[in-house]
């Protein structure tokens, strides 16, 4: 009875009752979406901290970076100064890592694909002998053919002018060797053998070196080898024949003998001597022979024709004989092995050896036996890396090892390991076997200079990663496996684990700690940028979910104060009619359940309903707000990650956000419940009335005379007006004068941010020694988007007070004597600005100490004359070759200045070692520049490399491809002129470095469209065009991205939040206004119009809003200048005024009768 | 001399549930010189009819004449700001103006200047018995009795003959109830007012020169 009687008690309450329904029912969705959200957010978060790892690679930028096996004492002392402790004590650092790896030698692997400085030595028996080869094998004598032609190459030195000739139609055939032509019952048939090559190179040789060229005599009779197009259909293809030009001897049949070229029924002969021919003596560096025996070949021994090199070694074969070689495979293919007999690495021994025998103990002991084993422990090495978070190792975490199968070793886990999925089928193992593995101790000096150091492990294998090629050798332990000894190789000194929640400003922080030359790239798998929408989705959440609580909590409260609270007179009744306490409280609180807990039950099940898509929608929101076009920015780089979105959106958040609902109801209605218990009597106080005091004016008239007096009169009411006006005044011109701020903001940072960019390697880490294309530069700066263009281009040098004539060597073998000493050689780096120097990429910039009159401009100096010119009169026009007396600028390290006692202003000579393309040859080029020292800095590299005028190599107009320095077109190569071969070098040249300075700001979009159509590569996305482009916009994207955020929520929220503010303004003057109807009655009862009455409060209120407008607008004004805050305090106005209009026009319409004759 | 006259007057009006006849072809005449009572229970329509003679509603049914003209074809506002005053149980005054402020409200809607209602206000305000400290206070310092009178003294302000008053010593001691009868009746007498006092109070219908007797919305 009590249940059914508080229940339609509250039922029949119809308005009120649907109401606090409805209110209940929208705060529970909205609790739920919020707490769900916040939820999925959460959730979404905490998987994404397990699946991302963030890392911060620390390399030191040496001279062979990247090489991971160079032994450079540059990176080893970066390291000892490398404060460790420092960097794993940085907050947001989980954990660092010293890069730990050494050479291991594992039982039963040999290694198929490690590139050594042994990769292709060999000890090798060879025996000398003359073969006949197809090109496929070697034909013993007997089976030779009763019919055939066989050629007697000279083996490929095709280079030899003497016997080339001028074709009647101008192109020139080059010797080649010569065939003979064996046919049943005829004297054999000698005829010499040319070949027409692509008319490029050959040509161009002939040319240009001139001698030994003649014309075609009428009788002569040859073999010519070229190429010729076959009709195949439509189609046509270019092949190479052979052709028998010439009138042959009587007897022999053209046709014959043609046929035997065209059917390959020709045999090569090769020679095992080093001379060759009986009537031609041509010098020849190569024999011929089969590999008998191999103590260590890395392309096995069975047995195989191969030709032996011999270089400068000054080993003479005999035919006949067999030799133990030292040496190296230059080729080995099916049809042709070549073997270049070379001294051991590490000794002067003779590299040949007569062998006696078979038993001969050089075989088996001594030095070809020593090295035979180093070269096999050697090309036999597997990389054992240590570490407790291998995730964070660069291959796994830029994804390109991972588990195939298995774990990973747990931190301090001894005795297991994973191995590479490459390793693991090559030894046929899988996770739980064993392999059993030595580590190799390495020269400091060369890593692969191996010993064995007696330290033998067996790991049971627990994970094995996808095979890859890139590290088809490796094994990983944990770093309670590690201890081996083993000095730093290569550039990667360590990692710092960081807390992806932290990894920016962690990476920010830790440079500070770094020594010169060091690089830190931070690799976060795109957890950032991921994460960002996320937090913010998870922020907004736990707005949502506060607001909708706090609303919650107010609606409840009330809803149990007028639903239980305000129910005495019910209680008095039913205490009057003797009901006893319990059913008081269940007819009470039956109904306020029903309600509360039908519309908690309601907002739940809509919530759980709709959680899923409203998540989906805000992700796609938050992921389009938080969009940045990140093409070619170094914002992206490395591996990004995609995160793994969670289907599911948990139902819990609905459940528990209903309950708490309704048990708050519940818990609020019992609170209430001993409030309406209470006697059902006013309480007894002097209630405090301030009266104004006051004197009748006289002053003004109509309507206005009574609104000045209200307003004046009006006390707290006037004041609320005036502070309420205020307040949202400056509300809505804080927003308005945000708005416009961030607008001033986006323009300013267009107008004053510098942006740049840099030509950079492939993965994004180096940025020196690249090899960019003029036509590259060229089209880069005609993009029209760059203001500035650096580059780079350095050469070794040698600091000489000798004065000599520059010497052209053009022969390769010198250049391979020198290329050693050559490397160690610091350089001379020609640059436009020292922005484009490399020493100082990886550094701060030291500052330059000028000499008087000098500064940075010298660099970008267009006057200087360029070196390669004089080269080029030398080498082509020698006549007009004048030794330059140009003196240069050049900018030296302080170490160079003290080590040769120089100072500032001194002349000196320095020899350029150039590199030079000329006709498909590859020149050194010793060439003595004069210098003046103009400008010295504190010595930052290893090497004391310098620093002249871009000028130097070539004219600043080439960058920019003005007038005649276009890009040529493909087949500049045809065009027989000194001028073109110059333009041809100088697109043949590659920069090693090039930076670049956008034109504004503005610019950065075109750019990258730019670029994107011009298919330019991004850090570790290949394009057609291999030249990868890094923006260095990070910090202006994000600032750019953080400013259209606002300025989107703006262009969403704001009006919103204007229209709310214009609510609140109609709402406070409705509610002045309302509390006033008596008033407006009164006047209206004595008989004012509804005109002058209307005006009578309209003027009032408009006249207080106006107030507190104007010192609002006022105050935002002295901060914020502009005409939008008039604007917006106008508009807030209109919408107060807007309330009040509307309040009084129904006030006024209010029955008069009624109302005055209420009784109160 | 009849001022007022009720002409088969009734009033007809819709609640959210019902419609209500309050008035039902109520005929009576109103003369100046003299203080007439309207009496009735609760509900019997009293009020409303005051409100209809107030000019503050139109009859749906009948007229209400005043000197002959009918409400229905007269300007309501200027019937109200010119020819009937009006004084409430409640006082009915602006709160944020004072006395003499309040007084003179109605004299300034009749376009008198401020001043001169100013000075004739204060008179008035003595003529209610009020003294002239009272001028510049507001009403809510002021007793229920003092209020009345300043209500009063606004309805002489108005300088009409019709002096409608709805339980005008409903709020108020028997002292001063006492004392505002005496007002109503020294105008009515002595000033020819045609004072209408609706009531519930049976002494005021004992000494009133005619009394009017509603039941149901008629007149008994």
């Amino acid at each position: 009875m009590p249940i059914r009687n508080g229940l339609l008690s509250t039922l029949r309450a119809r308005g009120r009752t649907a109401l606090f329904a409805l209110l209940i029912l929208v705060l529970t969705v909205a609790l739920s979406l919020g707490l769900g959200m916040w939820a999925y957010c959460g959730t979404l978060l905490v998987r994404m901290e397990e699946q991302y790892t963030s890392v911060a690679l620390l390399e030191y930028m040496g001279e062979d970076y990247p090489d991971a096996d160079a032994a450079d004492s540059g990176s080893r002392a970066a390291l000892e100064l490398l404060d460790q402790e420092a960097i794993a004590a940085t907050d947001g650092v989980e954990l660092w890592e010293q890069t730990k790896s050494t050479l291991v030698s594992v039982s039963g692997y040999r290694n198929s694909s490690v590139v050594t400085p042994y990769s292709d030595n060999a000890v090798i028996v060879a025996s000398i002998k003359a073969e006949y080869t197809t090109g496929y094998g070697a034909v013993d004598e007997a089976d030779l053919p009763e019919s055939r032609a066989i050629l007697y190459s000279v083996a490929g030195d095709n280079d030899i002018p003497d016997g080339s000739f001028i074709l009647p139609d101008g192109n020139i055939a080059v010797w080649n060797g010569y065939y003979v032509f064996y046919l049943p019952d005829m004297e054999p048939l000698r005829l010499p053998c040319y070949y027409l090559g692509d008319g490029v190179s050959n040509q161009r040789q002939g040319v240009l070196s001139g001698d030994g060229i003649r014309e075609k005599e009428p009788e002569d009779l040859y073999v010519l080898w070229h190429r010729v197009t076959v009709r195949e259909g439509t189609s046509s293809r270019s092949v190479y024949r052979d052709d028998v030009i010439g009138e042959l001897p009587a007897g022999y049949d053209r046709e014959t003998l043609q046929n035997l070229l065209e059917n390959a029924r020709y045999y090569y002969v090769e020679s095992s001597d080093t001379y060759m021919g009986d009537n031609e003596t041509i010098l020849s560096d190569r024999s011929y022979g089969r590999i008998s025996r191999a103590l260590y070949s890395p392309y096995g021994a069975d047995n195989m024709l191969s030709y032996f090199t011999l270089a400068d070694s000054g080993f003479v074969p005999e035919e006949g004989k067999s030799y133990l070689l030292n040496g190296s495979f230059v080729s080995w293919g099916v049809g042709s092995r070549s073997f270049e007999v070379q001294p051991f690495p590490d000794s002067d021994a003779r590299p040949w050896l007569e062998l006696s025998g078979e038993d001969d103990p050089a075989l088996t002991e001594g030095i070809f036996a020593e090295h035979a084993t180093l070269y096999s422990m050697a090309n036999n090495t597997a990389v054992l890396t240590a570490s407790d978070h291998i995730t964070a190792l660069e291959e796994f975490q830029q994804g390109h090892l991972y588990l195939n199968e298995g774990r990973f070793p747990q931190a301090g886990e001894k005795g297991v390991c994973v191995i590479s999925g490459g390793m693991a089928e090559y030894l046929t193992v899988g996770v739980g076997d064993t392999v059993s593995l030595e580590i190799l101790d390495s020269d400091p000096g060369e890593r692969y200079k191996v010993t064995a150091t007696g330290d033998q492990r067996s790991l049971e294998i627990v994970g094995i990663t996808n095979p890859s090629a890139d590290y088809p050798d490796r094994l990983w332990v944990s770093d309670a496996e590690s201890g081996f000894p083993a000095p730093l190789f290569g550039y990667s000194l360590g990692r710092a684990v960081l807390d992806n929640r932290k990894a920016v400003q962690a990476a920010e922080e830790l440079p500070a700690l770094l020594p010169a030359g060091v690089q830190l790239t931070m690799y976060d798998q795109g957890y950032t940028a991921a994460a960002r929408p996320i937090r913010v989705m998870e922020s907004a959440a736990r707005a949502v979910t506060l607001a909708a609580a706090i609303g919650a909590l107010a609606v409840l409260t009330l809803f149990a104060f007028l639903f239980v609270g305000r129910q005495r007179e019910t209680v008095g009744v039913l205490v009057s009619l003797g009901t006893p306490v319990g059913k008081i409280r269940v007819w009470l609180l039956s109904g306020a359940s029903a309600v509360s807990g039908a519309a908690a039950l309601a907002g739940a099940v809509i919530g759980s309903l709709t959680l899923s898509r409203v998540v989906t929608a805000a992700m796609e929101t938050a992921k389009r707000l938080y969009h940045a076009d990140t093409r070619y920015s170094e914002a992206v780089v490395g591996l990004v990650r995609e995160s793994e979105e969670m289907e599911a959106v948990p139902g819990w958040p609905a459940l528990a956000a209903g309950l708490t609902v309704f048990f708050a109801a519940l818990m609020l209605c019992l609170i209430f419940l001993r409030h309406a218990r209470k006697e059902n009597a006013p309480k007894k106080g002097q209630v405090l009335v301030r009266v104004p005091r006051g004197c009748t004016s006289t002053r003004g008239q109509g309507p206005l005379r009574f609104a000045v007096l209200s307003a004046r009169r009006g006390g707290r009411r006037s004041v609320i007006v005036i502070v309420a006006a205020l307040v949202l005044t400056l509300f809505v011109s804080l927003l308005s004068a945000s708005a416009q701020s961030r607008s001033g903001q986006m323009e300013s940072l267009y107008a004053d941010s510098v942006l740049g960019g840099q030509v950079i390697s492939f993965n994004g880490r180096k940025q020196t020694g690249l090899a960019v294309p003029t036509r590259d530069i060229q089209q880069l700066w005609k993009s029209g988007n760059l203001k500035d263009i650096f580059v780079s281009r350095s050469w070794p040098y040698e600091y000489t007070t000798e004065e000599s004539l520059p010497d052209i060597t053009p022969t390769t073998s010198v250049l391979e004597d020198k290329a050693v000493k050559i490397l160690r050689m610091p350089r001379l780096s020609t640059v436009n600005s020292l922005s484009a120097a490399e020493e100082f990429y990886y550094t701060d910039r030291p500052e330059i100490r000028w000499l008087e009159g000098w500064d940075e401009s010298c660099l970008s100096d267009e006057s200087c004359p360029a070196v390669i010119e004089s080269i080029y009169e030398r080498l082509y026009e020698e006549e007009n070759y004048v030794p330059s007396d140009y003196i240069y600028p050049v900018i030296v390290g302080s170490r160079f200045l003290e080590d040769n006692d120089l100072k500032p202003g001194d002349m000196l000579t320095l020899r350029l070692y150039m590199y030079l393309y000329v006709d498909s040859r590859e020149l050194l080029v010793e060439w003595p520049v004069n210098f003046r020292i103009v400008g010295s800095f504190t010595s930052v590299g290893a090497k004391d490399n310098v620093y002249a005028p871009l000028s130097l190599w070539c004219s600043p107009e080439w960058l920019y491809g003005e007038g005649d320095k276009e890009m040529p077109s493909r087949d500049l190569g045809r065009i027989m002129n000194v001028d073109s071969l110059k333009k041809s070098l100088y697109f043949r040249i590659r920069f090693e470095t090039c930076r670049f300075t956008l034109r504004s700001a503005y610019k950065l979009e075109d750019l990258r469209d730019w670029l994107a159509e011009q298919q330019y590569s991004q850090v570790g996305v290949t394009n057609r065009n291999r030249v990868t482009v890094l923006l260095r916009d990070q910090n202006f994207v994000e600032t750019v991205g953080g400013l259209n955020r606002y300025i989107s929520f703006s262009s969403i929220l704001f009006p919103a939040l204007f229209l709310v503010v214009g609510l609140l303004g109609f709402i406070i003057s409705w509610l002045m206004v309302s509390s006033r109807r008596m008033e407006l009655a009164i006047m209206r009862g004595l008989g004012a119009s509804p005109l002058r009455a209307f005006a009578s409060f309209f003027l009032e209120q408009a006249a207080l809003c106006l107030l507190g407008c104007i010192i609002g607008v006022l105050a935002m004004t002295l901060l914020y200048p502009g005409v939008v805050l008039w604007l917006a305090g106008a508009g807030f106005l209109a919408c107060y005024l807007a309330g009040c209009a509307l309040s009084v026009l129904t006030a006024g319409r209010t029955n008069l009768m009624m109302l005055l004759s209420e009784r109160e | 001399m009849s001022i007022l006259e009720l002409r088969g007057t009734g009033y007809t009006y819709r609640t959210q549930y019902q419609q209500v006849e309050a008035l039902k072809g109520v005929s009576y005449s109103f003369e100046t010189g003299k203080l007439h009572a309207i009496m009735g229970r609760s509900g019997s329509g009293k009020t409303t009819l005051l409100s209809l003679m107030a000019g503050l509603d139109l009859p749906t049914a009948g007229q209400v004449l005043f000197e002959g003209t009918s409400t229905a074809e007269m300007d309501l506002e200027r019937y109200r700001r010119e020819k009937a005053a009006v004084i409430y149980q409640n006082f009915r005054l602006f709160p944020l103006l004072t006395v003499a402020e309040n007084v003179m409200y109605p004299m300034e809607l009749q376009g008198m200047r401020p001043k001169h209602a100013k000075e004739k206000a204060a008179a008035l305000v003595e003529r209610a018995g009020l003294p002239s400290s009272v001028l510049n206070r507001f009403p809510t310092m002021l007793s229920g009795g003092e209020q009345q009178r300043v209500a009063i003294a606004r309805a002489l302000g108005m300088e009409t003959r019709l002096l409608l008053a709805d339980e005008p010593t409903g709020n108020l001691d028997v002292a001063n109830g006492e004392n505002v009868l005496a007002i109503l009746e020294g105008l009515a007498h002595e000033e020819d007012y045609c004072v209408v006092v609706v009531t519930h109070d049976p002494a005021i219908g004992v000494r009133a020169d005619a009394l009017m007797e509603l039941r149901d919305g008629a007149v008994v």
